[in-house]
C-alpha cells in the first residue's frame, strides 16, 4: 500500500470535517449542514474494506467529536460503525457516477440519524434523540445526497481511486 | 485465554472494530452526563421523531388548504381596516420612535451603571459540524482572558443582543453554547409587560426560540413584536441583553402558562464578531 493510499483517506477525512466547519460553515440549506465527511467515508469505505473503513470513520468521528458540542465518542461510534458497515460492500457493488453515490450515501445518513438517536437516548438525554429526526436531519439527508455524485466524481479524478471497477 | 487469541486473529475486522467501538462508548459513558437504558423511552424518541415529521407534513398541507378560504373573507376587512389604519400610522410612527428612542436610551444607561464588564472582541472561525448540536468556535481563549461561562454578546442592528456562553476554553480559542442550541436556557423578561419566562433554544438557528412558564394573564399585555430581554435572575447572564422578539404567542388550554415564538436578535446567519464579557475584577 502506497503512502498516500494508506495516510490519503483519514488525512482527506480530517480536512474535510475541518473545512466542512470552518470555510463551509456557511454552505445550508434552510440551516441544515451536509455532512461532507459521511459522504468522503461511504467512498472510502466501500473503496478500502472493511478493516480500512472501520479506521477511516474512527479517526474522521473522533475528530467531529473534539470540534463539536457532541460528547466524546458519539460520533466515533457513528462513524466506525458505518465505516465497518460501507467496508462490507467492497468489489460487491457496482458504482455508477450518480445513482449509487446518491443511495448508499442516503442510507448512510438514515443509520446515522437512528443509531444517532439511539446513543442519545441511551447516554445524553432522551429528548435530544427526536432532534435526531428534526427536519434539518431530513433536509441534510437529501443534501448529502445531492452531493455525493460531485463528491464521488471528484476522488475519481485520482488515478489510485480508479483502478478498481469490479461489481456484482 | 488462547481460544480468545485465536478467534481475534481468525477475524481480525471484527475485533478491531469491537475494540473501537467500546473505546467509543467508552468515551460516550465517560462524557455524557448519564447512563441509562429504557426501551419504552428509546421507541417512543425514535417513533415520535417520524411523527414530528409526518405532524408537520400534514400540519403543512392543511394550512395551505385553510388558506385559500380566509384569504377571500381577509381580503374584504382587509381594505377596510387599511382606511382606518392610514390616519393612525402619522401619530403612531411618531410616538413609536419616541417611545423606542427612550427605552433604548434608559436600557442602556442601566446597563452601563449596573455591570462593570470589559468586552473581549472575538471573530468565529468555525461552527459545530453535526445538525444536532449547535456550536460556535472563536478565535480568543484564556490566554486573552477567557473563561467557562462567560456570557457572550454582539451586536445588530443597534441592539446588543445576547449571543451564547462560553463552555470550552483552549489557550487560543474558545467553544460557544449559542442561545439556539436544545440545551442552553436563560432567564429572560418581556422588556414592555415587564413578565417573566424561561428561553429554551429549538436547535437551529433558522428556528424560533421558545419562551415558556409565561403567566397566562400577561397574554393581553403581550403584543406581537414585543422585545425580550434576559432578566439577570440566577444567571450568569447579566441584566437587560436583549434577546429578541416576539413572533407568536401560544396558550393552550390545559397549560397554566402562555409558550411565545422568540425571534433572536442576533441574525446567526450573518454573524462574524462577537464580544465575550470578561469580569473587571
Amino acid at each position: 500500500m502506497t503512502g498516500f493510499k494508506k495516510w490519503g483517506s483519514i488525512v482527506i477525512i480530517i480536512v474535510s470535517v475541518l473545512v466542512q466547519t470552518t470555510i463551509l460553515r456557511n454552505f445550508t440549506i434552510a440551516g441544515a449542514r451536509p455532512d461532507i465527511a459521511l459522504v468522503f467515508l461511504v467512498f472510502f469505505a466501500n473503496f478500502e474494506g472493511k478493516m480500512r473503513g472501520q479506521l477511516i470513520g474512527f479517526c474522521g468521528g473522533f475528530i467531529e467529536d473534539l470540534l463539536s458540542l457532541s460528547p466524546l465518542g458519539f460520533n466515533s461510534f457513528l462513524k466506525t460503525l458505518i465505516g465497518f458497515l460501507y467496508g462490507i460492500t467492497k468489489g460487491k457493488i457496482f458504482i455508477d457516477p450518480i445513482l449509487m453515490p446518491a443511495i448508499l450515501t442516503g442510507i448512510a445518513t438514515l443509520v446515522k440519524m437512528i443509531l444517532g438517536a439511539l446513543l442519545l437516548s441511551i447516554f445524553i438525554d432522551p429528548v435530544l434523540a427526536a432532534e435526531a429526526f428534526s427536519v434539518h436531519n431530513w433536509i441534510a439527508l437529501g443534501f448529502n445526497m445531492l452531493l455525493a455524485p460531485f463528491l464521488f466524481g471528484f476522488m475519481k479524478l485520482f488515478r489510485i481511486y480508479r483502478i478498481r471497477q469490479d461489481g456484482f | 485465554m488462547f481460544k480468545i487469541r485465536k478467534i481475534a486473529e481468525k477475524n481480525r475486522a471484527g475485533s478491531i472494530l469491537f475494540i473501537l467501538l467500546l473505546i467509543s462508548v467508552i468515551l460516550l459513558a465517560v462524557s455524557g452526563r448519564r447512563i441509562s437504558f429504557k426501551p419504552k423511552e428509546i421507541g417512543f424518541s425514535v417513533i415520535s421523531g417520524f411523527q414530528k415529521v409526518f405532524s408537520e407534513t400534514g400540519n403543512y398541507f392543511s394550512r395551505t388548504i385553510n388558506s385559500i378560504g380566509e384569504l377571500k373573507k381577509l381580503r374584504g376587512e382587509y381594505n377596510k381596516l387599511r382606511e382606518e389604519l392610514n390616519e393612525y400610522q402619522v401619530l403612531a410612527r411618531d410616538l413609536a420612535e419616541l417611545k423606542t428612542e427612550n427605552e433604548n436610551l434608559r436600557e442602556l444607561l442601566t446597563f452601563s451603571s449596573e455591570i462593570n464588564y470589559s468586552p473581549i472582541p472575538a471573530q468565529i472561525i468555525a461552527k459545530d459540524p453535526s445538525n444536532i448540536f449547535s456550536s460556535i468556535v472563536v478565535n480568543k481563549g484564556s490566554r486573552h482572558g477567557v473563561e467557562k461561562d462567560m456570557p457572550v454578546i454582539a451586536y445588530n442592528e443597534g441592539f446588543q443582543g445576547l449571543v451564547g456562553k462560553v463552555i470550552v476554553v483552549s489557550p487560543f480559542s474558545s467553544q460557544i453554547k449559542p442561545i439556539f442550541d436544545s440545551t442552553c436556557y436563560v432567564a429572560s423578561r418581556l422588556q414592555n409587560s415587564r413578565y417573566e419566562g424561561l428561553i429554551s433554544g429549538r436547535g437551529s438557528d433558522s428556528e424560533n426560540l421558545l419562551m415558556q412558564y409565561v403567566k397566562k394573564y400577561a397574554r393581553e399585555s403581550i403584543k406581537y413584536g414585543d422585545l425580550v430581554i434576559t432578566s439577570g435572575m440566577n444567571s450568569i447572564y447579566p441584566k437587560g441583553i436583549y434577546i429578541g422578539r416576539v413572533r407568536g404567542i401560544h396558550a393552550k388550554e390545559y397549560e397554566p402558562s402562555l409558550e411565545l415564538d422568540v425571534e433572536t436578535i442576533i441574525n446567526f446567519g450573518k454573524l462574524e464578531y462577537v464580544f465575550i464579557l470578561g469580569t473587571d475584577e
